[in-house]
C-alpha cells in the first residue's frame, strides 16, 4: 500500500473507534493543517485527485471546526447562494457516501432503523440520518434543501431541524415542474426571500458586491468544467482512479468558490497531457508509471454511467477496464445550466436549478443522455438501480426502451451504493460480463 | 378453581392447565400440566387435542376447567375457548409467574418473533412483532442445522469452542443457506459458519430490540431460549443478563391460562 | 380486473343511484391525488372520477421497479386495462413516483391524454398565485379537451357542488365517529370510495337521503363521547396514505375498534376544508379569482406528509388528538411512500413525549394479511 493509503487506512480504523464528532473534528484538524494537508497532497500522482481531496478535507474541516456558520444543504442546491452569504456547506447525502468508504456505513445504518427510518429508504438518506442521530455530524445554523431531485432530502431534512431544535431554519425551495418564465420568477423569488432571510437571521445585510463576485468564480469553474467534459469526449486513457463519480462535492458545494476553479482547471490540464499522450504526439516526460497505454485503444467499447457508483470498495470499474471497457462520462458530470448573469444572480441560479435534468419530466433527463450519447459515442449505458432511488429507478423502462430505439444497450445494475449487504458482488459481475458479452457481439 | 391457556401457533401448539386461588386468582397458581404437540394442518384440531392432553395428564376432566383462553395464531377458530387473547398480552402475564418486575420480554419461536416492552407488573405497553420474515426465528436456525448436518442442540457446545466466525451478508434465510452450503463447499470451518450464523439471527432480534428501546429485567421466552449459543450471542450483543422461565415454549399458554377468568 | 369500486356491498341499497353512474363511461376524468381540484374538471363538463388501484400488479409489474408505490402501481395496471375508457387523467406533482407514473403514462398510453399538475410544497402567497396559474393551464387542457370554454358561472356551481358533497361527508364522518355501531367502518370507508368515483349531484342526494336516516336513528343512542371513556372502548386515531383495504375496515368493525378520527388521503384529506367564498360577488366575477379562491383551499386543507412543514402536520395531529380525546394513534402506511413514512420517526418522538401509544402497520396493497395485521391491532387495543 502507497503511503496515502495507509494514513487513510489508519484515520479510517481510528474513526471506527472513536466514533464522535470531537475526533472527527480533531483528525480534521490534524490532517487539515498546514503543513500536514499540502504534504498529504503531494501524496498523490495524479493532479485531479490531488485538488479534490485538498478541497475536500478543507471545507469539510471548516464544517467541523465551529468558527464558521454550518449550513446542511441537499445536493442540487444553488451553493453559490451560500458562499455568498459566508454560509459553510456541509451536505449529509455526499457525507453518507463517506460513512461507507470509512466503513462505519454499518452503524449509521442501524442507528436509523433503531430510530424508525424506514429500511426502505435509499441509504444515502438513511446512512446520513444515522449519523445526525449519532451525533456524528457538525452542528448546523441552517438547513436547506430542495425539492429537486427527490423528496426524501426533504423530511431527513426537517426531522433534523427538529432534533437540533432550529425548525424556524428549516428552509425548502420548491422547485417548479417546468421551466417557463413565470417559473423562474417564483423560484428567483424564493432565493431572493431566503437570502434576505437567512442574511438577516445572521444579523448582516445580502453583500451584492460577494454575491457578483461568487457568481463570476462560479462561471469561471463552469467554463473549465466544460472544457474538461469536451476533452473526455475523445479521452480514453485516465490517470489511475481516476472517477468522474467521485467529484460530486466539489461540482456542487464548491460551485462559486476559488478552490472550484482549481481543481477543474488542474484536471482539465492533466487531462490535456493524457489526451496527447493518447494521440501519440508527446515528449511528455511527465508520462510515467502509471498512465498505461491500451495497445487496442481503438477497439475500447465507450459507457456512459447514469446516476452514482458504490462508495465502499467494489470492483465494478476494474472489471470494466480489463475487458477493456471505458466509462468516458457521466450524467452526474454534465454541465447543465447556461452562464449566470452577475446583474441577475437570484434569476440566473432559478435558471440554473430548473435547468437540471433530473427536475420535471423525463423527457427532460432522457434528451440529456441521448445528447450525452451522442457526444462520447456510447456504445453502451450502465444505469446504476440504487436501492430506494425511485426517481430514478422509474425512469429506467423508459431509458431503456428509448436507447433501445436509438441502437444503444442498456444495462440496468441493482445494487447499493452505501450498503454492501444489500448488494450481491456475484450477481453484480455477472450482469457486467453479460452486458459486455451483448455489446462485444453486436459490434462483431 | 382450574383454568387453562391454549397458545396455537403454526409450528406447536401447547396447553396450559393452572390450579388457581378463588379467592385471589391473581395469586400465583400452580401448573396442574402442560403438553405441547405439534399443530400439524389443522389449528381447531391441534387445540382440542392439546386441551384434551392436558386434562388427561392432570387426571381431571374437561367440564373441571373452569375458563379457557386462547391465544396464538390460530386462537380465532377455537369455538371452546371462552375468549381469544393476543400472545402479546399472554406472553406479558406469563413471564410475571416466574420473574417478578420484568421490563422486556424476547420471544422468539418457531416461525416469528417478537419483543414486548412491559411496565413492570407485567402489562404490555408497546410491542414489536416479525411474522413476515423467516430470518430472525427459529425457521433459520432450522433451515442452517439442515444445511450444515448437524443437530441443533450442538449449537450451544460449538458455540463456545471457538472465537472466530464467519459473517453471513445474506439478510434472507433462503440466500443465506445458499451462502452457508458455498461456504461448506470452500472448506470453511463449520464451527466459524454457525458462529456467524447465530450472530445472524441475533442481528435480527438485537434491531428489533433497539426500535422499542430496552430495558431491564429482560426475559426470553420461546422454543429458541433453549438453544445456549443463541442465548449466550444475545446476552452479549445486548449487554443483559436474559432471564429465562424453565418452560420456556409454554409461557404464552401459561400467561393465557392466568387471563382466563 | 375489478370493476371501480367492486368491492361495496352493504351500502348498496341506499347509494345504488349514484353506483350505476360508475358505470357510464363518457367523459371521465381520471385522477389520483387530493391535489387534484375535481371542481374545475366538473367545470369542464367531465366528471371526475379517482383511480383507485384496486387491480393486481400483472402487466405493470414491468414498467417499474419492484420498490415503487404500490398503489400508482396499481392504477397503472387500470389504466393499461382500461378501466373507465377514461378521457384523460391528470397527474400531480406530489411525488417523486407519481412523476414517474405520469411519465409511464405518457409514454406508454399516449392514446389517453395526460395532464401533470404542478403542486407546490410550501404554502406562501407566491406558491398561491404559482398554483393558481397552474390551475388555469389545467382549465384550459380540459377545455381543449371537450372543445368547450369554461364559463364562470359553470364553475362557482361546480364549486358549491363539491363543497356541499365535502360538507355532507363531514356530517357523514361525525355520525361515524360519535356515534357506536351507527355506521359500520366499512361502511363509511365505502361510501367516501362512492365519493370518490361517482358523479357528484347524484352522490349528494344519495348520500342526503342517508344521513336523514341515521340522524332519525342517532336518537336513540348513547353518544360515544368526547368528553369520557367510561365503559367505551377507547378511541383512536388513524393516520396513514392511501388506505383502501376492506378487510382492514371489516377488522376493525369485528375488533370493536372505535375509530374516532381518520387522517388518510382517501378520507378527511380529501374532504375537509372548503373553497371559500371571497364575499363581494361583483369584484369577483373572474375564472382567475375563483381560481385562486380554489388554489387556496387544496394548499390549506389537511396536509399530506409531502409538504414541506411538517411541523405544521405535527400541529394537525396534536390538534385532532387534543380535541377527540385520541387515547392511541394507528399509523399506516403502503410500502416504499418516504413522504408517509418519514414522517413516523417524528410523529413516534412526539406521541411519546406526550404520552400518547401509537402503532405502526406498514401494509401490503391488495395483499392484505388479515391475520397478522389484526393480532397487531388486537395486541394495541388490549394495552390501552
Amino acid at each position: 500500500m502507497g503511503f496515502a493509503e495507509n494514513i487513510k487506512e489508519t484515520i479510517k480504523i481510528q474513526i471506527q473507534k472513536n466514533l464522535n464528532r470531537d475526533y472527527i473534528e480533531k483528525i480534521l484538524g490534524i490532517v487539515g493543517s498546514w503543513p500536514v494537508l499540502p504534504v498529504y497532497g503531494m501524496t498523490f500522482a495524479s493532479k485531479s485527485d490531488k485538488y479534490l481531496n485538498i478541497a475536500t478535507i478543507k471545507v469539510i474541516k471548516k464544517a467541523y471546526c465551529k468558527k464558521y456558520p454550518v449550513a446542511y444543504g441537499s445536493i442540487f442546491l444553488p451553493y453559490e447562494l451560500l458562499h455568498s452569504l459566508d454560509l459553510v456547506p456541509f451536505l449529509p447525502e455526499v457525507m453518507a457516501g463517506f460513512t461507507a468508504g470509512i466503513g462505519i456505513a454499518d452503524k449509521t445504518l442501524k442507528e436509523a432503523s433503531a430510530r424508525w427510518y424506514t429500511p426502505d429508504l435509499c441509504t444515502f438518506h438513511r446512512s446520513a440520518s444515522g449519523a445526525v442521530e449519532l451525533n456524528l455530524f457538525p452542528l448546523p445554523q441552517f438547513l436547506i434543501c430542495s425539492s429537486l431531485a427527490c423528496d426524501a432530502a426533504q423530511k431527513t431534512f426537517y426531522i433534523d431541524a427538529k432534533k437540533y431544535n432550529i425548525e424556524d431554519n428549516f428552509y425548502l425551495i420548491d422547485v417548479p415542474y417546468k421551466k417557463t418564465t413565470d417559473s423562474i420568477k417564483y423560484l428567483a423569488s424564493q432565493l431572493e426571500d431566503i437570502s434576505a432571510s437567512i442574511s438577516k437571521k445572521m444579523g448582516k445585510k445580502v453583500d451584492i458586491g460577494k454575491f457578483k463576485n461568487t457568481i463570476r468564480l462560479s462561471n469561471e469553474f463552469r467554463y473549465w468544467a466544460a472544457k474538461v467534459n469536451d476533452i473526455r469526449k475523445e479521452l480514453l486513457i485516465y490517470p489511475k482512479n481516476f472517477n468522474g463519480l467521485s467529484f460530486i462535492l466539489p461540482f456542487h458545494a464548491l460551485a462559486g468558490t476559488k478552490d472550484a476553479v482549481v481543481i477543474y482547471k488542474n484536471i482539465y490540464f492533466e487531462l490535456k497531457d493524457f489526451l496527447e499522450i493518447q494521440k501519440g504526439s508527446s515528449g511528455n516526460k511527465k508520462s510515467g508509471s502509471n498512465i498505461k497505454i491500451k495497445q487496442d485503444i481503438g477497439k475500447t467499447k465507450r459507457i456512459l454511467w447514469l446516476h452514482l457508483k458504490p462508495y465502499y470498495k467494489n470492483n465494478i470499474f476494474e472489471i470494466l477496464e480489463s475487458n477493456n471497457y471505458r466509462v468516458v462520462f457521466e450524467e452526474i458530470s454534465q454541465v447543465y445550466w447556461p452562464e449566470l448573469d452577475e446583474e441577475k444572480p437570484f434569476e440566473s441560479l432559478a435558471l440554473k436549478m430548473l435547468s437540471h435534468p433530473l427536475n420535471g419530466s423525463v423527457e427532460n433527463r432522457m434528451a440529456a443522455i441521448l445528447e450525452m450519447v451522442r457526444n462520447y459515442r456510447i456504445d453502451g449505458v450502465i444505469l446504476f438501480s440504487h436501492w430506494g432511488c425511485r426517481h430514478s429507478n422509474g425512469s429506467a423502462r423508459i431509458i431503456k426502451d428509448t436507447l433501445k430505439n436509438n441502437n444503444v444497450s442498456t444495462l440496468i445494475l441493482d445494487g447499493d451504493c452505501l450498503n454492501k449487504n444489500n448488494s450481491s458482488e456475484g450477481q453484480i459481475l455477472t450482469r457486467l460480463q453479460g452486458f459486455m458479452e451483448i455489446i462485444n457481439s453486436k459490434q462483431s | 378453581m382450574y383454568t387453562c391457556g391454549i397458545d396455537v401457533g403454526s409450528v406447536s401448539t401447547e396447553a396450559v392447565i393452572l390450579s388457581r386461588d378463588n379467592e385471589n386468582p391473581d395469586a400465583k397458581g400452580r401448573i396442574v400440566s402442560y403438553v405441547i404437540i405439534p399443530t400439524g394442518a389443522s389449528s381447531k384440531d391441534a387445540a382440542l387435542k392439546a386441551f384434551e392432553e392436558a386434562c388427561l395428564k392432570a387426571s381431571m376432566s374437561k367440564e373441571d376447567v373452569s375458563s379457557i383462553v386462547a391465544t396464538g395464531y390460530g386462537r380465532i377458530n377455537i369455538p371452546f375457548a371462552n375468549k381469544n387473547i393476543t400472545e402479546i398480552s399472554c406472553h406479558a402475564r406469563g413471564v410475571l409467574n416466574y420473574f417478578t418486575a420484568v421490563k422486556t420480554v424476547i420471544d422468539i419461536g418457531g416461525q416469528d418473533s417478537k419483543v414486548i416492552k412491559l411496565d413492570g407488573s407485567g402489562n404490555p405497553v408497546d410491542f414489536l412483532m416479525n411474522d413476515k420474515c423467516a430470518a430472525g426465528t427459529g425457521r433459520f436456525l432450522e433451515v442452517m442445522a439442515r444445511a450444515l448436518e448437524i443437530k441443533l442442540e450442538h449449537f450451544g457446545e460449538i458455540f463456545a469452542k471457538t472465537n472466530e466466525k464467519v459473517d453471513i451478508s445474506s439478510t434472507c434465510t433462503v440466500f443465506a443457506e445458499s451462502e452457508v452450503v458455498s461456504l461448506i463447499g470452500q472448506g470453511i470451518d463449520k464451527n466459524k459458519i454457525i458462529r456467524g450464523l447465530v450472530y445472524s439471527i441475533v442481528n435480527k432480534v438485537v434491531s428489533m430490540v433497539e426500535r422499542i428501546g430496552l430495558e431491564e429485567p429482560v426475559c426470553m421466552t420461546g422454543g429458541v431460549a433453549k438453544n445456549l449459543a443463541v442465548v449466550k450471542a444475545l446476552e452479549e450483543k445486548l449487554g443483559v443478563k436474559l432471564n429465562i422461565p424453565e418452560e420456556p415454549e409454554i409461557t404464552g399458554a401459561l400467561g393465557a391460562a392466568y387471563l382466563a377468568k | 380486473m375489478t370493476e371501480p369500486g367492486g368491492q361495496i356491498r352493504n351500502i348498496s341499497n341506499h347509494f345504488s343511484n349514484s353506483f350505476k353512474t360508475t358505470k357510464d363511461e363518457r367523459f371521465r376524468i381520471g385522477w389520483l391525488c387530493t391535489y387534484t381540484p375535481e371542481e374545475i374538471i366538473l367545470s369542464a363538463g367531465f366528471t371526475p372520477t379517482r383511480i383507485l388501484g384496486e387491480d393486481r400488479v400483472n402487466k405493470a409489474e414491468g414498467y417499474f421497479p419492484i420498490n415503487f408505490c404500490p398503489y400508482l402501481k396499481s392504477s397503472w395496471e387500470s389504466i393499461l386495462n382500461d378501466i373507465n375508457k377514461l378521457s384523460a387523467i391528470v397527474f400531480a406533482n406530489s411525488c417523486d413516483g407519481m412523476r414517474r407514473a405520469y411519465d409511464i403514462c405518457k409514454n406508454y398510453k399516449p392514446q389517453t391524454p395526460s395532464f401533470m399538475l404542478d403542486v407546490p410544497k410550501i404554502n406562501t402567497g407566491a406558491s398561491l398565485a404559482h398554483f393558481s396559474n397552474n390551475l388555469s393551464e389545467l382549465a384550459g387542457f380540459l377545455e381543449e379537451l371537450k372543445k368547450s370554454k369554461i364559463e364562470f358561472v359553470t364553475l362557482k356551481k361546480s364549486i358549491e357542488l363539491v363543497n356541499k358533497k365535502r360538507t355532507l361527508l363531514k356530517k357523514l364522518n361525525y355520525y361515524y365517529s360519535e356515534f357506536d355501531g351507527l355506521v359500520d367502518d366499512p361502511d363509511f370507508f365505502d361510501i367516501l370510495k362512492l365519493s370518490m368515483i361517482s358523479e357528484p349531484e347524484i352522490f349528494i342526494q344519495d348520500l342526503c337521503a342517508y344521513l336523514e336516516k341515521i340522524a332519525e336513528e342517532s336518537a336513540t343512542i348513547e353518544i360515544a363521547g368526547a368528553g369520557e371513556n367510561n365503559g367505551f372502548p377507547p378511541r383512536i386515531m388513524i393516520i396513514g396514505n392511501f388506505i383502501n383495504e376492506s378487510k382492514l375496515w371489516e377488522s376493525f368493525k369485528e375488533l370493536n375498534c372505535k375509530i374516532a378520527v381518520t387522517d388518510l388521503c382517501n378520507s378527511s384529506r380529501y374532504y375537509e376544508g372548503l373553497v371559500e367564498d371571497k364575499g363581494n360577488a361583483s369584484k369577483n366575477n373572474t375564472i382567475e379569482n375563483l381560481l385562486v379562491t380554489v388554489a387556496a383551499r387544496y394548499l390549506n386543507k389537511p396536509q399530506c406528509m409531502r409538504m414541506a412543514n411538517l411541523g405544521i402536520k405535527l400541529k394537525e395531529v396534536q390538534e385532532n388528538i387534543t380535541n377527540n380525546n385520541i387515547k392511541g394513534v394507528i399509523f399506516f402506511s403502503m410500502k416504499f411512500c418516504d413522504n408517509t413514512l418519514l414522517f413516523y420517526p417524528l410523529l413516534r418522538q412526539h406521541l411519546g413525549e406526550t404520552g400518547v401509544q401509537s402503532l405502526f402497520l406498514e401494509i401490503e396493497h391488495n395483499n392484505f394479511s388479515e391475520g397478522q395485521v389484526k393480532t397487531r391491532i388486537q395486541a394495541f387495543l388490549e394495552i390501552l
